[in-house]
């Protein structure tokens, strides 16, 4: 099989598998089933017009959503598959709403959360948002180094080689990442156990101490990322200079 | 450095936190830390770090036209990601075999690839190539493309290839033009080789007196006493003068009016050398500034230590003195002459000079120039070759060249002692039927400064490098 062909698979098999797991995820929150009733009533003519029953609505959400999914698919662009993620991640809200400790939507609304799907499942949708996000998105920029390394003249076998090799790294870094983050979430009933130790007594609320957290999470991950790149460029000087070891 | 598509993954990693945290959802938190994770991962195994280059050919000299051929290996360590490594070649060099860019994927492993290369050089000059670029990437772009070169030096020394013109078989196509007939040394004993019978002059030896001749004419008409005339000891000297004015630069890069010049310039040098003659080159540069003070010598004239060291190369700049009369450097500061010599060690002189012409190699116009050797010129009344693109709106330099040649030229006018080899450039540039026209055109709109030029005494040899081979110009022209 052609390497492209390949990278062309593989990103419609995660953006249908997504798009799937999302939908059949949403199709089953206490928010949905609360607004179901109006959606019957929109999307019921048409469903009638079809000459179809308007309780198998779900279905044709369902399948719309996937058509959507395909087309994305099908533009192949880095913008089309930003549209991808947003039409999953509004898929993905209801359910994850769910699962909050503060029932925002009930602040508008009486609402009861009743979700049919467990924390782990919606948890698992989401680390498969996340990698589908990673996935199309680095696939795309595989293909436009590819041609622009075919533009410099390299020969196809050398390209499929580069090809195939990010594949690989792109696959073993999402795994490990989704292993980490799985093992971040387990952990962290026994870590909320350790800080409640730990911070109960503290005269701020918890909301203070997790916006100062978040900022410091995302000022580190810049640091170490600037870091990195000094490192690499050291690394590069010494080769310039011509002193192999 | 962090691209825009990182800074991207952050703000939304960063995004899915906050919202974690206002909504107290453990889910939204641990995938907010998911592409912060990710990023983290693929900086720790970052992109390779370390390229070797071994470059495996040899430098060589060849000629235009000529293949050389390449080897390179590089060998890629730490990291993981796409590299490539490329050998710039210079612009006139034509890749007729393999690859001199290559595109690697290193893996875990040291990884090692070789590549080789066979090209054309079709342009003279010297050529190194210092160094293999290479450049490294991360597999996911996260940080930017680290460039570098890793120094494999090569050189190669591509020579003109002169247009010999070995004889002239067409009896009707004898021509004046490619001997140096009155050249000779100012003062070399006279040999036993006769010359010509002229009048008598005061300080004539009587012995030298031709009685036969000089009866023989008395009895006709008065007239005066004939002298036998013997060649001197010595060598005829020829002068080749080459322009490298910008618009010796028509046409192309690799085809160009100033590489047909080169190659007429060797064509003539190896002509006379092959003579016996004493060949000097002068390159000049018609735009250059004309000096307007006047000529004076500008440098203590050279010891024998300094003479010496200029026998095998052209001279080094001086550094210009200034003159004390004018206040202005002088202009002869930029000479680029070889002075006239004999053998093949003069041809060597001159090839390897011309491998380094280029487009206003000269820094001295064409009567600097002729001012600049006339120390050599003086009183052995050479051959000039002045090789050049005559353009109708660029005469007064060739003009005022001309007339300074006259002051070097002997009494013996009779035979054509200057020789303006035009190289038409305009049929170099034109590459369709319609600028071949225009080329054309633009030659009659130059006509009149030929014909003005050949009533100066000068002879114009008109040379069309798409038309005519060099023997062919010089044996159209006839004196």
């Amino acid at each position: 099989m052609k390497t492209e062909t390949y990278i062309r698979g593989v990103e419609l098999g995660v953006a249908l598998a997504s798009t799937y797991m999302v939908a059949v995820t949403m199709l089953q929150t206490s928010l949905y089933a609360k607004f179901k009733p109006n959606v019957v009533n929109i999307l019921g003519p048409i469903l009638i017009s079809f000459g179809a029953d308007p309780h198998y609505v779900d279905i044709f959400i369902l399948f719309l959503v996937m058509a959507l999914s395909f087309l994305f698919w099908r533009g192949g662009r880095e913008a089309d598959y930003g549209k991808l993620f947003t039409l999953n991640m509004l898929m993905f809200f209801p359910s994850v709403l769910d699962f909050s400790m503060f029932n925002w939507v009930n602040l508008i609304m009486p609402y009861e959360a009743e979700p049919k799907v467990s924390a782990i499942w919606v948890f698992g949708v989401g680390l498969l948002l996340q990698t589908t996000y990673l996935t199309l998105r680095y696939t795309a920029i595989f293909k436009e180094v590819r041609d622009e390394l075919e533009g410099r003249g390299a020969e196809n076998s050398d390209l499929d080689k580069v090809s195939r090799g990010q594949m690989g790294y792109l696959v073993v870094l999402v795994i490990s990442t989704a292993v980490i983050s799985t093992v971040v979430y387990s952990a962290f009933p026994f870590i909320q156990n350790l800080l409640n130790v730990e911070l109960t007594g503290y005269p701020y609320p918890h909301l203070i101490i997790g916006v100062v957290g978040t900022f410091l999470i995302a000022g580190a991950t810049i640091l170490y990322l600037r870091g990195g790149g000094g490192e690499t460029a050291q690394g590069v000087a010494s080769t310039i200079q011509g002193s192999p070891d | 450095m962090l691209t825009r598509d990182i800074q991207e993954l952050i703000v939304s990693g960063v995004t899915f936190l906050v919202m974690g945290m206002f909504l107290g959802n453990l889910i939204l938190i641990v995938l907010g830390v998911f592409p912060i994770v990710f990023l983290a991962l693929g900086i720790l195994i970052g992109q390779p770090r370390q390229v070797i280059i071994e470059r495996h050919g040899e430098d060589q000299k060849i000629w235009v036209d000529n293949q050389v051929a390449d080897t390179i290996t590089a060998t890629v360590r730490g990291g993981v990601g796409p590299v490539t490594f490329s050998d710039v070649l210079p612009d006139s060099f034509r890749l007729e075999e393999g690859t001199n860019f290559k595109v690697l994927w290193k893996g875990p492993m040291e990884a090692k690839e070789t590549i080789s290369y066979r090209v054309t050089c079709a342009k003279r000059g010297r050529f190194e190539l210092d160094a293999v670029s290479w450049e490294t990437r991360h597999p996911l772009q996260i940080t930017g493309n680290q460039l570098g070169e890793y120094p494999a030096l090569r050189t190669y020394i591509v020579q003109p290839k002169p247009l010999f013109v070995k004889r002239v078989r067409e009896r009707k196509a004898i021509t004046r033009v490619p001997m140096p007939m009155d050249a000779r040394i100012k003062f070399g004993f006279p040999t036993t080789d006769f010359l010509e019978v002229r009048d008598y002059k005061p300080g004539d030896p009587y012995r030298s007196i031709n009685w036969k001749v000089t009866a023989r004419r008395l009895s006709s008409s008065p007239s005066a006493y004939q002298v036998n005339e013997f060649e001197k000891e010595g060598k005829k000297a020829v002068w080749i003068f080459l322009d490298t004015a910008a618009h010796m630069a028509l046409g192309t890069t690799v085809r160009n009016t100033l590489e047909y010049a080169v190659r007429a310039a060797l064509g003539f040098a190896d002509f006379y050398l092959n003579r016996e003659c004493q060949v000097g080159l002068c390159i000049y540069d018609y735009d250059a500034h004309e000096w307007e003070g006047t000529y004076q010598q500008a440098e203590i004239p050279p010891g024998l230590d300094a003479v010496l060291s200029i026998v095998d190369q052209i001279e080094e700049p001086v550094e210009p003195l200034v003159l004390p009369s004018t206040n202005r450097r002088s202009p002869t500061s930029t000479s680029k002459v070889i002075f006239p010599d004999i053998g093949r060690k003069q041809q060597f002189r001159i090839m390897r000079e011309m491998v380094n012409v280029e487009i206003k190699y000269g820094g001295e116009s064409l009567k600097e120039a002729i001012i600049s050797c006339r120390g050599h010129i003086v009183g052995t009344s050479p051959l000039f070759i002045v090789i050049t693109m005559i353009d109708a709106s660029k005469s007064k330099g060739l003009f005022d060249g001309i007339q300074e040649l006259y002051k070097y030229i002997g009494r013996l006018r009779r035979n054509p002692n200057i020789i303006i080899f035009n190289v038409q450039g305009y049929n170099v540039a034109a590459s369709k039927g319609v600028e071949d026209v225009a080329a054309e055109l633009l030659h009659y709109h130059n006509r009149p400064l030929v014909m003005k030029l050949r009533n100066m005494g000068a002879t114009v040899v008109s040379w069309d490098p798409n038309t005519q081979t060099f023997a062919q110009a010089l044996i159209q022209q006839r004196a």
